[in-house]
């Protein structure tokens, strides 16, 4: 969902660059406030596993493939503060290391893989996590929510990915929403499950490392 | 959160043993490529004025797997130099600010 350069309009450029720039300097203050330098080494592990893992396709159907984006999964374990933080690091590597991702589009990348797709996907987790479902126990329900989350976080990335496109003119609007939301809504079962794996991994190896563990229910 | 500079022993295994398969990563279009393509504006994408290793080739003369296992390598060794400088220079602009302190 890397968007290149020559994609996008210049009031989008100037759009998603300005809401981005805002949003970084605010999560950058809350990182700052969570960790200290003995977490780097931490935190550098999860960003170079979130870097790794956006390597590796994997066939979807349909002649298309996908990745783990690693936000939501990110989350969960260092905060969504923490999560978006890397998220930018690791587009900004990405971007001008190995042209994946174009340098006019940083913002709108940003914007749909980190503060969007991490943010909404986290605030879906945490609205839902309350839910009480008297028919699934709590550990399945709660896996059942990392799941669907982990899920909205790519489809309400690629909702976004598609707006910006079609403002910028490329193709209609709804015909680039719908196409771009329903292959990611393939591609995310993709992620809702590579999250689930890796979190319950996380969870059995060291819970006391998991935010949520410490921050939600 | 305690202990948390011991984790990237196990975290390390785990990137370590991700980096193994990025040697089978598809090369199949993501979501947005075949959107484009679809759409027909695939042609629109420009060539980015940065780029040292475009799509992940260190070296045209390698074979693609060491390619692959070189740049998660290289990726990774960035972001952690790149976390290690922010974090030194915002603790030297800061040096008696407080911290919550999660590690």
């Amino acid at each position: 969902m890397h968007i290149p350069d020559g994609f996008l309009s210049l009031p989008v450029v100037a759009g998603t660059y300005a809401t981005s720039a805002g949003g970084l300097v605010v999560i950058w203050k809350k990182v700052w406030r969570q960790f200290n330098q003995q977490a780097v080494p931490h935190l550098a592990m999860f960003a170079a596993l979130i870097f790794v893992a956006q390597m590796i396709n994997i066939p979807i159907s349909g002649g298309t493939s996908g990745h783990l984006l690693g936000g939501f999964l990110a989350a969960l374990v260092l905060g969504p503060a923490a999560s978006m933080f890397i998220m930018f690091l690791v587009l900004t590597v990405q971007m001008l290391i190995f042209q994946d991702g174009g340098v006019t589009a940083l913002g709108a990348n940003f914007l749909n893989m980190g503060l969007i797709g991490v943010g909404a996907s986290y605030l879906l987790y945490r609205l839902l996590i309350k839910v009480k479902l008297p028919v699934l126990s709590r550990n399945l329900y709660r896996s059942l929510v990392i799941f669907v989350a982990g899920w909205f976080s790519v489809v309400i990335g690629a909702l976004f990915c598609g707006v910006e496109l079609g403002l910028s003119g490329l193709a209609d609007l709804s015909t680039v929403v719908s196409l771009m939301v329903g292959v990611h809504a393939v591609i995310g079962l993709l992620e809702g499950t590579l999250t689930l794996f890796i979190f319950k991994t996380i969870q059995s190896i060291r819970p006391d490392l998991i935010y949520i563990n410490q921050n939600t229910g | 959160m305690k202990s948390t500079q011991r984790s990237w022993f196990w975290l390390g295994g785990l990137v370590a043993l991700l980096v193994f398969f990025t040697i089978f990563s598809s090369s199949l279009p993501d979501g947005l490529e075949w959107v484009a393509h679809r759409l027909g504006f695939q042609e629109r994408e420009a060539s980015a004025p940065v780029a040292l290793f475009s799509d992940y080739t260190i070296s045209q003369h390698l074979p693609a797997a060491l390619n692959q296992i070189l740049s998660a390598l290289l990726g990774s060794l960035l972001l952690a130099g790149i976390l290690f400088l922010l974090f030194r220079w915002q603790s030297c602009r800061n040096p008696d600010r407080k911290q919550n302190h999660e590690a």
